[in-house]
Formats: structure tokens, C-alpha cells, sequence
């Protein structure tokens, strides 16, 4: 563990870092974007890099975007991310009395002081936690598979049925190749260029990066407000670091609620699918309840600010547990990430722990760096990135779909590859304007190699009897968990249905 | 995925837009359950459970999407005595930079087979910048073909990637 986190200070991991961390700042502000649509671009840089910088970049990137969000929220109430608008409920007042700098100081330091320390957390537990994967077999694989699946489209919300769709797309998609032990092929239609491996870039690319400019493109709206506001209050980058060094001495005073907001955050990000935004809102929620003084919430307290980003980057860290330990992806960003081991000839899994145990830690090390650098970089890019949030989006949609283009064909060298990720990127398209989560489609084509192989394992293990899904304690509690929440899922259905159709009193 | 949409849509294009999608989709599934010998070989028993269930599940959401189409069309004639249906959110679906990104995704496909993806790219990005934005056409010319090297240059050659 040691010499994978002295590696971290590698020059190429360093820039990584900092580059990613930059660009994450720059997605996050801008309303549209995620940290998902810059890590699917950035993929096929992981051919040409180290496993470690290209991975420690997306990293930084997610870690970056996370502020980023907050930083267009708190200035001009226009959250970048979902999750920043808990961060806006009170860092919007903030700045309408005159202490916007303040209240990204307290942001800023919020996720560095929770980042810092979860991510120690995390790296300390790892080892331990080595241990536990290796119980998990190829039965407990695949199970493991399947409820990450059903625990990510039970976060959906209404949209659960249409999750559970999407995701059995992504699974279908994964199958289009030949298969890995006949070699026979499916799903293909004749193409050749389908033979190879499953075309991950290509579907990321595709969804993440053509079908959110598209979304883009269809909806295209400036809004007034935000020109009008920043006409209004000039700030300069002096005015914003003398203002944010008192907010960073607020939130050093008070370690305890950034602490326990971060604790929070781990706790949801590593449920897969949950994510940074329920946390943020979660956190910002306690905060309030714990306060001696309520009703000040939503009227400017810093704790509200503080309370929900220390959140939301301890949420990010959170979603790397199952990633790294289990090769199950905790958010779309995450499975990105992982679409990066495949590409290096490594296949994630409980197993990775176990052969690539130096990336892993200087992953975790990268998230450890990259918090402790949002303090001053996140200072000195809050202005730019604050005209960044006025540009209008037809203006950054052509460079996006350029690298769109890039992502898609550099992979291969394959112009056939562009052609599937557009074809992938219009179905994308539709798909997310009919309400269908297009999240767990990637999540199904990532998985989908590993759930077939341990299938077929299993299968071979058990001589084809499916009773060795039920042999060890661990499948044997996983099958519980899976029927225990099916259970819940189909009385939770009939009783919101009982309530629809109960006569209104 | 990305900040919500805050456009109000008509009944029409919520409902019909995820019945086409689920059509498809189905469409899809029973193409290849219907096509493909031997489905419970052990190269194919994964894509046909996998299908299968996709078909099962997909049916069930068709079917309350039906339901509710036909109740809110119900509704709809019911109201209209009083004032007309607006259909006005239906061109967001298909707007004129949707199409033309789609375009230049496909030009780029095709002509990436025929130039090369450096040259495509030098001419694709300007074309569509100036496309999406034709009061300002110099500035977007030069932006484009700027952007575009910058591409090829960190891409191609910084990272070595292997552009066609």
C-alpha cells in the first residue's frame, strides 16, 4: 500500500490530477453537463496512459465537477449538478448579502476536510476488506451483479420499471460479440467489426456524450437571470479569495458537522446507484435538524453549505467501495472508470484487489490529493468558471461533439465505431426524452461480460444445477437480499396502486 | 443524467414517445428470439434470458402506457368541447441542431471511410459551428478549424491515439 501511494507523486498522475480536477470544475458549473459526459471523452486516453494517471484523472474529474456544481448555485442560484441545489438553498442567500466569496469558501473547504478524511477512511479499510472478496466466487458474482442492478434501477424512483428495462438493454448490448467460450456469434447482424470485444467507448461515447448534446440542442435556453445577476455583481478574483479565506476558517472550526456529513455521504455513496445528490439533500436535512436554530436554514447559515458539499464529495468517494472492491460500479462515473481497466486488458471484479492492488490504492491516494487541491484551485477558477456558465450551450455543443467524434473512433481506428456510437447516441436520445434512465444501460453493457462468465462458470461448477446459487452462506444470503427486496418492490407497487385508486375524501 | 428539462410536454409526445421506444425495443427482442436457432445453446442462453425478460417486462409497461393513452385521449375529447389541445411541445423532440448534429455524426462516419478523420474533422467542425450559429460565421470558421486542430493535434499526436 505504501509504494502505491508514494507512486502517486509520479509527475504523470500529479498532471492527471490536476488537469482532471480542473476540467471536473469547469463540467460541474456548467448546467447540462456531468462528470459522466468528461469521463466518457476522456476514455481512450487510458489506452495511451498508465492505468493509474488515466484513472486518478477521471477521478479527479468526478471529484472536481462535484464543486464545480456548487459554484454557479451558490453565485447565481443555477446549480451545475442536481446535488448543488441543497447547496443553494443556502449559499444563494449568502451571496445576496454580500458574501458569495464566503460561502465558497465554506463549500470548498467542506469537501476538502470530508474528502480528505473519508478517502483515509476508505484506504485504511481496503486491506480488510480484501479479505471479504475473497469469499465471493463466480455464484456470488454473479448474484452480486443482479442486485447491484436491481438496488440501482430501485433508486429510480417511478421510473423503476423503465430502469430495469434499460438496464437489461445494456446487458443485451454487452452480448453483442461473439461468445467468449464457443465463439459463435451473436447479436451482430453481420457486422464483422462486432466480432471483438463489446464496443464500450462506443456506447459510452454515444450515450453520455451524443444523446446529452442532443438534449442539449433540443432544449436550448439562456437564462436571463444569470446574465442579469452577473452584470450586476462583478466579482474579482481578489474579492472572491479574500472573502473565501473566512469562509474556509468557518468550516475549519467546526470539523464535526463537515465529519458528519462526509459519514453520512460514504454511507449512500456506496449503495450503487444512490449517488452524490440524495446525499447532498440528506446531509443538508441532518444539518438542519441538528441545528440549534432551524428556521435560519434557507435564509443564508453557512452550515447548510457546508453540511452538503462535505457531503457530496464523501458521497463520490463512497461510490469508489464497490467499484474498486467489487468491480460493481457505484455511479455512471465510476463505471467509466472501469470501462478503463477493460481497455488496459484488466477485468474489474472482486478479484482486482487481489491483481491490481497498486492502482487501486493510488486511485484512493488520487482522491485523497485531489480533495486537498480543491482548496486553492478550486479558489482561483471560481470567477472563470462563473462566465463559463453564460456561454451559450450552442456554442460548446460543436467542440463537445468533435470530441464526441474523437472518443468514438480512436479506440480502434474504426469509423464504423463513430457509426454506432451516433446510431446508440439517437436511440440514447429518444430514450431519455420518453423518461428511460440511460445510466443503467452502461452499467448493464460494463457488467455484462462479467454476470455472463460467472453464469457460465457457475453453471459448469454446478453441473448445470441451479441450487449452486444457493450452496454458500454468501449466495445464500444474496438470494435472501434479492428475494427479500422483490418482496418489497411488488407490495410497495400494490400498495401505491391501493392509494391511487382509494376514493379522495 | 444532466439538469432536468423544465419544458412541459403534451400528453401526445409523453405517452407516444415511450410507446415507440417500447416497441422498439420489444421489436428488437422478438427479432432475435424469433430468428436465432438453437437459443438454449450455451453461447446464446444468456441474450435469450436476458431478451426474454426484456420482452416480458417491456409487454407490461406497453400495456399500462396503452391504458393511460387511451384514458388521457378519453379525457381529452371530454375537454375539448370547452378549449383546444395544444400540440406546441412537439417540435422540441426534432429541432433544427438536433438534426443537425445527427447530420454531421453521419457525414462524419462516412467521410472518415473516404478522407481520413483528420480532414473530416477540419471540415465537419467549422461547418457545424457556423451552422448553428451564422450572424457570427467568421468568427465561428475560425473557431472551428482552431478547435478541430487542437483535437488532432492533443489526440493524434500528443496521445498517440489511433485516429483513422
Amino acid at each position: 500500500m505504501l509504494s502505491a501511494l508514494t507512486g502517486m507523486l509520479d509527475p504523470t498522475i500529479l498532471i492527471a490530477i490536476v488537469v482532471g480536477l480542473s476540467l471536473g470544475f469547469v463540467v460541474g458549473a456548467l448546467p447540462g453537463f456531468e462528470a459522466s459526459n468528461a469521463a466518457a471523452l476522456l476514455l481512450p486516453l487510458s489506452l495511451t496512459l498508465p492505468l493509474e494517471a488515466a484513472v486518478a484523472g477521471m477521478a479527479a474529474v468526478y471529484a472536481g465537477s462535484q464543486f464545480g456544481g456548487a459554484v454557479p448555485g451558490i453565485l447565481f442560484n443555477v446549480p451545475g449538478t442536481p446535488g448543488a441545489a441543497a447547496t443553494a438553498r443556502d449559499g444563494y442567500p449568502l451571496t445576496q448579502q454580500g458574501r458569495g466569496g464566503f460561502a465558497i469558501g465554506v463549500a470548498r473547504a467542506g469537501s476538502a476536510i470530508s474528502g480528505v478524511f473519508i478517502a483515509v477512511g476508505v484506504l485504511l479499510l481496503f486491506k480488510p476488506l480484501s479479505k471479504v472478496t475473497l469469499l465471493v466466487g463466480s455464484p456470488e458474482t454473479f448474484l452480486l451483479i443482479i442486485l447491484s442492478l436491481f438496488m440501482i434501477t430501485g433508486a429510480l424512483g417511478d421510473k423503476k420499471i423503465r430502469g430495469l428495462i434499460s438496464a437489461l438493454l445494456g446487458l443485451a448490448i454487452a452480448a453483442m460479440s461473439l461468445s467468449p467460450h464457443t465463439g459463435e456469434a451473436r447479436l451482430t447482424f453481420g457486422f464483422k467489426e462486432l466480432y471483438g470485444s463489446v464496443p464500450f467507448v462506443p456506447v459510452i461515447v454515444g450515450l453520455f456524450g451524443i444523446a446529452e448534446m442532443l438534449r442539449l440542442m433540443s432544449n436550448q435556453r439562456n437564462s436571463p437571470d444569470t446574465k442579469m445577476v452577473f452584470q450586476e455583481s462583478v466579482w474579482s478574483t481578489k474579492e472572491l479569495l479574500g472573502d473565501s479565506w473566512e469562509g474556509i476558517k468557518f468550516a475549519l472550526k467546526r470539523p464535526w458537522t463537515g465529519i458528519r456529513s462526509g459519514l453520512l455521504g460514504l454511507s449512500v455513496g456506496i449503495i450503487p446507484g444512490i449517488g452524490p445528490t440524495v446525499a447532498n439533500f440528506a446531509a443538508y436535512d441532518m444539518a438542519k435538524r441538528a441545528s440549534s436554530d432551524p428556521d435560519s436554514f434557507g435564509k443564508g447559515n453557512p452550515k447548510g453549505v457546508l453540511a452538503s458539499e462535505a457531503a457530496d464529495n464523501a458521497a463520490m468517494v463512497g461510490t469508489m467501495v464497490p467499484t474498486l472492491a467489487l468491480g460493481i460500479p457505484g455511479s455512471a462515473t465510476a463505471g467509466i472508470m472501469l470501462a478503463a481497466f477493460y481497455l488496459q486488458g484488466a477485468t474489474p471484479g472482486p478479484q482486482l484487489l487481489e491483481t491490481h492492488s497498486g492502482v487501486v490504492y493510488t486511485i484512493l491516494g488520487s482522491l485523497i490529493l485531489a480533495s486537498l487541491l480543491i482548496l486553492p484551485i478550486g479558489i482561483v477558477l471560481a470567477v472563470p468558471l462563473v462566465r463559463l456558465v453564460l456561454v451559450p450551450p450552442k456554442k460548446i455543443v460543436p467542440a463537445v461533439i468533435l470530441l464526441c467524434m474523437t472518443a468514438a473512433v480512436a479506440v480502434r481506428g474504426s469509423a464504423f465505431d463513430l457509426g454506432l456510437a451516433t446510431v446508440i447516441g439517437v436511440i440514447g436520445y429518444f430514450m431519455i426524452r420518453a423518461d428511460f434512465p440511460v445510466v443503467p444501460v452502461v452499467l448493464g453493457v460494463l457488467l455484462g461480460p462479467i454476470a455472463e462468465n460467472s453464469l457460465i462458470r457457475s453453471m459448469s461448477i454446478g453441473n448445470n444445477d441451479l441450487a449452486i446459487f444457493w450452496q454458500s452462506p454468501a449466495s445464500k444470503v444474496l438470494c435472501a437480499v434479492i428475494i427479500l427486496l422483490v418482496v418489497l418492490r411488488v407490495f410497495q407497487a400494490v400498495k401505491t396502486k391501493k392509494k391511487a385508486l382509494a376514493p379522495v375524501s | 443524467m444532466g439538469a432536468v428539462t423544465s419544458q412541459p410536454r403534451s400528453t401526445t409526445l409523453k405517452i407516444l414517445l415511450p410507446i415507440a421506444v417500447l416497441v422498439l425495443v420489444m421489436g428488437f427482442s422478438l427479432y432475435y428470439l424469433v430468428s436465432v436457432q438453437d437459443l438454449r445453446s450455451q453461447a446464446r442462453m444468456f441474450p435469450t434470458v436476458i431478451l426474454t425478460v426484456v420482452l416480458g417486462v417491456s409487454l407490461i409497461e406497453l400495456l399500462k402506457l396503452v391504458r393511460a393513452w387511451l384514458t388521457s385521449r378519453k379525457r381529452e375529447s371530454q375537454e375539448s368541447a370547452q378549449a383546444p389541445v395544444e400540440e406546441g411541445t412537439k417540435q422540441d423532440l426534432v429541432t433544427p441542431g438536433v438534426l443537425l448534429i445527427v447530420a454531421t455524426l453521419v457525414i462524419g462516419a462516412l467521410f472518415s471511410r473516404l478522407f481520413g478523420f483528420e480532414v473530416t474533422a477540419i471540415v465537419l467542425t467549422p461547418a457545424l459551428m457556423i451552422a448553428l450559429d451564422r450572424r457570427n460565421w467568421r468568427r465561428s470558421l475560425l473557431l472551428g478549424i482552431v478547435i478541430a486542430i487542437a483535437v488532432i493535434v492533443v489526440f493524434g499526436r500528443l496521445f498517440a491515439l489511433n485516429l483513422p
